[in-house]
């Protein structure tokens, strides 16, 4: 294990551990930030009378 | 015939059915390659007879590189689409696309970097590839500002388009810039017109990361697009409420 970030190898490990950082970081951040929209149309959509709601809107948020 | 095909997708509701069904074949695809692509790249792959274990950085580092273009060139098209036939998707798009080429431009940098030091001896020089690429990632930098620099979400939206258009301009010095110019950097080695100049047993690896690369960022960008059409509904519908 210790190999790993001895000499060449540790900007190796580095290499990785940069891309899995900002790669998995990237991919959470987008779930979150759809979770997050999703809620506040769903929020919306709830308050709204049902007379002025578009139509199909409430299917497609949820799709 | 190609305009009426564009259009055909204009409408973000048939879009998101279409993304809907492909973001979990999307997903497997995404995992199943990069599960492929680290075995090839740290376990199945032989060491450089130069470089040794640190040629494993390439792996990483080219198919971040190539992603960092190819996300700025679907960007410029998508704002000439926008900014031409006014298609709704494509801004969208561009929005969503952005912070995602400049993730893959930071991480190529950045392993640009760690690889540098050990090969080269330095971590950074102001060589005519490394400042290109530091060049597209500002760029990257200024289009996602410019899309949120304006309460007229559509003003923000055009300032950008252009922006990426005329920054388009950097990506042929990008890639050519290693032959313009005596460059630290080497040269091409895989798209090259007289065919790779890199051994199979490395470019298995190579070609398996860029398709986990490539399958990955079309699952963040479908992703960062339902995010995005989610929001202008909600804001459509703030405003309507709004306005009794």
């Amino acid at each position: 294990m210790s190999a790993l970030v001895e000499g060449h190898l540790a900007y190796v490990t580095g290499s990785y551990l940069a891309a899995g950082v900002l790669l998995v970081g990237l991919l959470f951040a987008a779930l979150a930030a759809r979770r997050r929209a999703r809620r506040a149309l769903a929020g919306l959509e709830e308050r709204m009378p049902a007379s002025t709601k578009p139509a199909g809107t409430k299917k497609e948020a949820g799709a | 015939m190609a305009t009426r095909n564009l259009h055909r997708f204009a409408n973000p509701a048939r879009f998101m059915r279409l993304a809907g069904a492909a973001l979990p074949w999307c997903a497997g695809a995404t995992a199943v390659l990069f599960a492929a692509g680290l075995y090839l790249a740290i376990l199945a792959s032989p060491p450089d007879y130069q470089q040794g274990e640190t040629v494993r950085i390439m792996y990483v580092h080219v198919p971040a590189a190539w992603m960092a273009l190819f996300v700025y060139v679907s960007i410029a098209a998508a704002s000439l689409a926008a900014i031409v036939w006014r298609h709704p998707l494509a801004e969208l798009y561009a929005k969503a696309a952005s912070p995602i080429g400049a993730i893959f431009t930071l991480l190529a940098l950045v392993t640009g970097s760690l690889w540098g030091q050990p090969m080269w001896g330095t971590w950074w020089v102001w060589d005519a590839r490394l400042t290109s690429v530091l060049v597209l990632f500002f760029l990257y930098l200024g289009h996602i500002a410019l899309m949120d620099a304006f309460d007229d979400t559509a003003r923000g939206a055009r300032a950008a388009a252009i922006l990426a258009l005329v920054g388009v301009v950097n990506v042929p010095v990008i890639k050519f810039s290693v032959d313009w110019w005596h460059t630290l950097h080497q040269p091409a080695s895989v798209l090259r017109l007289d065919g790779p100049a890199i051994h199979p047993s490395m470019l298995a690896p190579l070609l398996v990361m860029a398709a986990a690369f490539t399958s990955f960022g079309a699952l963040v960008v479908i992703l960062r697009l339902e995010t995005e059409i989610a929001r202008r509904r909600a804001r459509r519908l703030a405003a309507e409420g709004a306005g009794g």
